[in-house]
């Protein structure tokens, strides 16, 4: 995408928000996901999403199962009661952001 | 979707290996995602194993690019990937202890103040705590050598060698009686000590369990 920039800073609301949308998801099918979302505007690569995840699950907002997939360990991710409500507040805060944004790049006057 | 076969995933977990992905759960991570990405594209563009391998490893070369640790790493090189997880785990995780030790120092120091017995007491308790945390953590130490390292373990066997010293002056400390004669400055730089080795056994444990977790989600112990 052209501005990966103006994503970074609502990575960990994308990512919670897809888990709340999917009992558990592991690292390649989030990235998919986002890119199926977006029609590939929205590249997430493993160097941001990794740590964004590992912060989280350090958080205590995601918990992690370990299972066997293709002759290999797969690792989901899937949200705690802690991760639910840390994902209400992240949507509300992004939604707050972009009708801020949206206040300042198309004012309303009134007369 | 033709899946990859566990002689093309043990090549790629050489490569991985060679890269300095040496952490199991990380690199068993990093492993499922890199074959996701070539299963893909082998299916995608009809591609052989060794192209797409070759295609999407190239993607990750910034990931894999070595970066050095100036704070309390040392000067050790590690890939980025697992420099950023250091980073976290390590300088945050020791920030909330150091501030816990030096709440703990002025407490000490009260103590000492208000009733040099009761101080006399609590130095000889770590001092001894010390020594048999000591004893249990040379007991560990090749197990967590031998075994499958983590991210955890790395970091318990590095910052090990920070709790010897400091150890070493606690037990001599209380060994040769210095707590009974100590001079007002002398009790601080003590308590200080002991505030600080108390912290930093509580880090240790916190990576110890952490290690343990990891090696039960992997199903390893």
């Amino acid at each position: 995408m052209s501005n990966s920039k103006l994503y970074k800073g609502s990575l960990s609301t994308i990512i919670l928000k897809l888990l709340a949308e999917k009992d558990k998801m592991y690292g390649y099918e989030i990235t998919q996901k986002v890119k199926e979302i977006t029609n590939g505007e929205l590249k997430i690569t493993e160097g941001a999403l990794y740590p964004a995840l590992h912060k989280l699950e350090a958080d205590g907002f995601l918990q992690v199962e370990v299972k066997k997939v293709d002759n290999r360990l797969r690792k989901y991710y899937k949200l705690t009661e802690a991760g639910i409500k840390e994902k209400v507040h992240k949507i509300n805060e992004l939604e707050q952001f972009i009708e801020n944004i949206q206040g300042i790049i198309n004012p309303k006057f009134s007369i | 979707m033709k899946k990859l076969n566990p002689v093309q995933l043990e090549e790629i977990r050489s490569i991985l290996r060679h890269k300095g992905i040496i952490f199991f759960d990380i690199q068993e991570e990093l492993l499922d995602h890199i074959a996701s990405e070539i299963e893909e594209k082998m299916a995608m563009e009809s591609l052989s194993f060794e192209a797409s391998s070759k295609a999407v490893l190239g993607l990750w070369e910034n990931s894999f690019r070595l970066k050095q640790n100036r704070l309390l790493l040392g000067k050790d090189l590690y890939p980025k990937i697992i420099y950023e997880e250091l980073k976290r785990n390590s300088v945050k995780m020791l920030w909330p202890l150091l501030l816990l030790s030096l709440v703990l120092t002025s407490l000490l120091v009260i103590l000492n103040y208000e009733t040099n017995e009761l101080f006399k007491d609590f130095a000889y308790l770590i001092g001894f705590f010390s020594l048999t945390a000591g004893i249990i953590s040379l007991f560990l130490y090749p197990q967590l050598k031998n075994g499958k390292q983590t991210i955890y373990s790395h970091l318990l066997l590095k910052d090990f060698k920070i709790f010897i010293p400091m150890e070493t002056t606690v037990i001599l400390q209380v060994y040769e009686q210095k707590v009974e004669n100590a001079s007002m400055y002398q009790s601080i730089l003590f308590s200080f000590f002991m505030a600080m080795m108390l912290c930093f056994l509580i880090y240790l444990v916190m990576l110890y369990l952490k290690h343990l977790d990891l090696h039960r989600k992997y199903a390893l112990s």
